[in-house]
């Protein structure tokens, strides 16, 4: 697994209520690594957080971990569709 | 400190963020401890700690806003993350800039606006300021580029209404630049008045 998908996992895991529903696709763009994960409907707004403070500080830590990496990351949310 | 003082979610939150550190390629201890302050998660000093403190202490805020949602501590204090002795030195730069602020809007008689802040560094500021005679505080702009504003007092005793540009956030880092722009402190060119 890619190491920053991996983190990412590591951290969305036990902020969800369906940790089996999390999915996380990589694509690539220019050098941009980008995550775009999907997570259950009810999951989103946890994900998201109070004036996206939760999705804000996932991406903070994914940047400072592909920062040492010498990679540049972008981090998507989608709902899963039903 | 004893290990019974430190509330479950603390602890759990301090394994949490050991293995966020092993999945960020960082293999660092980190204690565990209640002060004065609160609850707090230190991370040892390390040789590349700048990366995991981030520019302005960013990647330390993340780990708490994740910490404090996933592990909660039921008397409400928030758990704060620090990593050498970042947060004093934050503590000691935030006292010094609060300082030189306020010795120039005495000189100038003009409030002088610091760069944007969280909220919990604007009140670190807005205490600050009461050890510097003659100045008073207000705060200016939206979040997230709301700041405080040092200004001197009137003859009521009230902090002069500020007139001066509106702070800007800083450029948001693309490639590892410097914190770079001289005059940050003193706010960008801003657009219209604010509200106060």
């Amino acid at each position: 697994m890619d190491p920053y998908e991996a983190l990412l996992l590591h951290l969305l895991t036990p902020l969800v209520d369906h940790p089996d529903e999390v999915r996380i696709t990589l694509g690539h763009e220019r050098n941009v690594l980008q995550l775009l994960v999907t997570v259950a409907p009810g999951d989103v707004g946890r994900v998201i957080g109070r004036s996206g403070r939760t999705i804000a500080a996932l991406r903070q830590i994914v940047k400072a971990a592909a920062q040492r990496g010498g990679q540049q990351v972008s981090i998507e949310l989608e709902e899963a569709v039903a | 400190m004893t290990a019974s003082t430190i509330p479950a979610p603390l602890d759990q939150a301090r394994d949490w963020l050991v293995q966020t550190l092993r999945a960020m390629g960082f293999d660092l201890a980190v204690t565990a401890s209640v002060t004065e302050e609160g609850p707090l998660l230190h991370i040892v000093d390390h040789p590349d700690s700048a990366m995991l403190i981030g520019a302005r202490g960013q990647t330390l805020d993340a780990f708490q806003v994740l910490a404090n949602t996933m592990f909660p501590i039921e008397d409400g204090e928030r758990i704060r993350v620090d990593c050498g002795d970042y947060r004093a030195r934050q503590q000691a730069r935030l006292a010094e800039q609060v300082a030189a602020a306020a010795a120039e809007a005495l000189e100038r008689q003009e409030g002088v606006c610091l760069s944007p802040m969280h909220a919990a560094d604007r009140k670190k500021v807005h205490d600050l300021a009461k050890e510097h005679a003659g100045v008073g505080t207000l705060s200016v702009g939206e979040d997230p580029a709301r700041a405080v504003v040092i200004s001197p007092l009137d003859a009521d005793g009230k902090p002069m209404p500020y007139e001066g540009p509106l702070p800007q956030l800083p450029q948001r880092g693309r490639g590892g630049r410097g914190p770079g722009g001289r005059d940050r402190d003193r706010g960008r060119r801003g657009g219209g008045r604010d509200r106060g």
